[in-house]
């Protein structure tokens, strides 16, 4: 009889010890660019020079990856674009998925659009003063969807600027 | 002997002869022509709308609100001009401390800011 309640009294004190460990099949979202703000680390866009995006996520199985989506919003101009990027422009490195393109700029491509196939090693990420002339900002959101219809996402705000050093 | 034969001829063949001439057509009224000034094509405001151009230096968003303002967007803001003058360029002045100016040819731009040309040559 006196037992129960000891030992009612440890269950809880050994659950709680329990760490449960879920590996999600998506996540850990990095953006970054080969230009990197010098004031605060903040990767950005620079519209007069040549400028790569990359972005890349945990994802150990990729067989699980139904499709990836890339939605793109000017601030200054309030363009919208959305492109479905197909998983073999992305190349794997270890756990993640990484994918590099260049950034084209100007009417029609606002935000941009990313031709594929560029290596990631061709980002060398370049320190830059930032000029006064920061020119728009560009939110990248890339959502992964799963085989199970389930939906990751990572988003970046990249500030833009023209006349860059 | 001859001669009468000649004269004969020469009046025959002179007989022959047809005289044209042409008669002046009667003069209408003259109309009091006004004096011509000559006139400058006029550059037509882009918009109304949003566009990025592509510039010596970058890129830049304009957006014409109507045919005398817009307004871009520049050292971290939205800057609204107004338009000073139609010809023979189309000029766009104002934004923060009226430092801003926004010039179009018809084809081409150009920005300047506080007198400096910071993005030029710029087009769709």
């Amino acid at each position: 009889m006196r037992k129960i309640p000891w030992l009612l009294l440890l269950l809880p004190l050994v659950l709680s010890s329990c760490i449960l460990v879920v590996d999600l099949p998506v996540s850990n979202f990095r953006f970054d660019s080969n230009w990197q703000r010098n004031t605060d680390l903040r990767y950005v866009f620079c519209t007069n020079k040549t400028t790569y995006m990359r972005y890349k996520f945990r994802a150990p199985d990729s067989s699980v990856i139904s499709s990836i989506q890339e939605f793109y919003q000017g601030y200054a101009s309030g363009d919208t674009l959305t492109l479905n990027r197909p998983i073999t422009d992305l190349t794997r490195d270890g756990s993640d998925l990484v994918f590099v393109g260049i950034v084209n700029f100007g009417q029609g491509q606002v935000p941009q659009s990313l031709p594929a196939g560029v290596s990631q090693q061709s980002i060398v990420v370049t320190p830059v003063t930032p000029p006064p002339s920061e020119s728009g900002r560009t939110t990248v959101t890339v959502t992964v969807t799963t085989a199970s219809g389930r939906q990751y996402s990572g988003s970046y705000l990249y500030y833009v600027y023209s006349n860059c050093p | 002997m001859l001669r009468p034969l000649l004269l004969l001829l020469l009046a025959f063949a002179l007989s022959s002869c047809i005289l044209l001439v042409e008669e002046d057509e009667p003069r209408r009224p003259v109309q009091p022509v006004q004096p011509v000034t000559p006139v400058q094509p006029s550059i037509v405001t882009p918009g109304p709308g949003s566009f990025t151009y592509r510039c010596s230096g970058g890129t830049l968003v304009v957006n014409y609100l109507d045919s005398n303002n817009l307004r871009l967007f520049y050292d971290g803001a939205f800057q609204s001009l107004s338009l000073v003058r139609r010809s023979p360029t189309l000029l766009f002045s104002g934004g923060a401390g009226g430092a801003y100016t926004w010039e179009w040819t018809g084809s081409r731009g150009t920005l300047t800011v506080r007198g400096q040309v910071v993005l030029s040559n710029c087009a769709l």
